[in-house]
């Protein structure tokens, strides 16, 4: 509540956000101190990761990039990251543990103004002077605010380049920005400049390769399962807060009237309040903090939730059954994400595929998660190729 | 249409895919039509390029008076190219035979006209302007 009251006063330009402002700057600038006393990582490259776009999506997929560079990288010694993100649900990720690099995460307040973000932008661009600056989805930023600053930046530049709304590669002229690139990285799926001469494309980045995955007993012990027999629904709350209450309610409805059938668990990286007796049924549902999903995924037969990037991929790559209701985005397209076995558009059609997923994966028993690549890995290598 | 008593601070549109529910946003005009009070996310602009419609009204005056139809999608060729993997790496796992635009054919769970109107809808919007998008 506390917070919410404060992004409220920021927006109507109460000291508040210039307090807030400063707090990122001085985080920045003591980072920046440490680093020069870290005669260890002299010779590291400094990479930027610029993952500024609602929901998790965004935020993940660079979390995954960052960990394939940690963990394979090329360099005499790995990339140090800064990732800068807005997501909603940054505060309540544990970004500096799964990166393990401190006050490098820059979170930003989601509801600055797209005149605060640009100016924030081009300060941290500043103070940190990336050797690599890798921009996530929009190519001329979030707010449009790296048309000016791109010309001027004296690094690598690289685009993950995803599909994009036809009417936004339109409208904004996309084409034009992208000479500003010297790699476009398309993760895993048809994107409109897929042909383009300084494309690369990979399989989709994950936030775990195949061999992190818990294994299925303990998979299931995280997801707080008792049976080790039983199938598991995960119902997966992100996107929007009126998205994430509608799967709250999809959660606890399945749970009803899943009864015996399945253990159905609420997943979601919001922290949520604790539940009260106005909730109703959605008090019925256990809901759990997990992120990453992932990782105890072997411990699930069927997901549920929307068809973003994330949720999609992790599905695929694990074999695992998906039913997902595509969701409308400004920029992302969710209901040519999904195919047809994955896709329903209607609550009646969602109750029936779930309950046909659950006595399937009764019919079918244990099921194995084979291996899959993580094109995170390569893309790895696509970036160092570009000074190594 | 008769006139019905809106609440004055909310947006009186209703929100939700699967349910639908009240939207909890601040109301940035009144449809032109029935004068509900809409949220900017609720508000499409007529052809006439000056009244403003709730999505109830716009639904109701059909895609032609609106400038919004369902062959929005229709020539797009972004997805009827190979994928990555896709054939080759994830259909295998599902359906050897099927491809995107095979699955598009005749499948009772794709998108109505409605569906994919409104999904078009939001998705021609007021790009870079809104931080919380993705």
């Amino acid at each position: 509540m506390t917070r919410r009251w404060n992004r409220a006063t920021e927006r109507n330009g109460c000291p508040q956000r210039a307090e807030l402002v400063q707090r990122k700057r001085s985080e920045v600038a003591v980072e920046m101190g440490n680093d020069h006393r870290d005669s260890t990582a002299a010779s590291s490259r400094r990479w930027l990761l610029y993952a500024l776009g609602g929901g998790l999506g965004h935020v993940t997929r660079a979390v995954a990039l960052a960990r394939a560079a940690v963990a394979h990288s090329l360099d005499a010694s790995p990339p140090r990251i800064w990732l800068l993100t807005n997501s909603p649900f940054a505060d309540s990720l544990p970004l500096e543990s799964e990166l393990d690099c401190g006050r490098r995460i820059v979170r930003i307040d989601p509801d600055w103004s797209r005149d605060a973000v640009a100016r924030y932008v081009q300060e941290l661009l500043g103070k940190v002077r990336p050797d690599v600056t890798i921009v996530d989805t929009f190519p001329r930023g979030l707010g449009g605010e790296l048309v000016a600053l791109l010309p001027a930046l004296r690094c690598h530049k690289v685009l993950v380049h995803r599909d994009l709304n036809p009417a936004y590669v339109e409208q904004m002229q996309i084409a034009e920005v992208l000479g500003q690139y010297d790699r476009l990285l398309v993760p895993g799926e048809q994107a409109v400049f897929a042909d383009h001469p300084h494309a690369v494309a990979t399989p989709p980045w994950l936030i775990r390769d195949a061999g992190e995955l818990l294994p299925e007993q303990e998979a299931r012990r995280m997801l707080k399962v008792r049976s080790d027999h039983v199938p598991v629904v995960a119902v997966i709350g992100c996107g929007k807060h009126e998205e994430i209450k509608e799967l709250r309610e999809l959660a606890s409805a399945l749970t009803l009237q899943l009864a015996e059938r399945a253990e159905v668990r609420f997943i979601t990286p919001a922290l949520e309040r604790k539940q009260g007796s106005s909730e109703g049924a959605s008090s019925q549902v256990t809901s759990l903090h997990l992120w990453p999903f992932l990782q105890a995924i072997r411990g699930v037969s069927v997901i549920v939730g929307s068809g973003g990037y994330n949720t999609v991929h992790e599905a695929r790559a694990t074999g695992t059954r998906l039913i997902a209701c595509p969701r409308s985005r400004l920029y992302d397209r969710q209901d040519r994400r999904l195919r047809r076995q994955e896709k329903v558009l209607t609550i009646a059609d969602m109750h029936v595929s779930v309950v046909a997923a659950v006595e399937q994966a009764w019919a079918e028993g244990p099921r194995r998660v084979t291996s899959y690549p993580n094109g995170a890995t390569e893309a790895v290598a696509a970036i160092e190729a570009l000074y190594i | 249409m008769p006139k019905k008593e809106w609440q004055p601070d909310i947006c009186n549109e209703k929100a939700g895919f699967l349910f639908s529910h009240a939207c909890d946003r601040q109301p940035a005009a009144n449809c032109g039509n029935c004068d509900k009070p809409i949220c900017k996310k609720h508000t499409t602009r007529r052809r006439d390029g000056v009244t403003l419609l709730c999505t109830t009204c716009t639904k109701e005056a059909g895609a032609e008076d609106t400038g919004r139809g369902s062959s929005y999608y229709d020539d797009d060729p972004y997805y009827y190219g190979s994928h990555y993997y896709g054939d080759h790496y994830y259909d295998d796992r599902y359906d050897r035979r099927s491809s995107y635009s095979e699955s598009r054919r005749n499948d009772p769970r794709d998108f109505t006209e409605a569906d994919s109107e409104s999904l078009v809808a939001e998705a021609d919007g007021d790009f870079e302007n809104d931080m919380s998008e993705s």
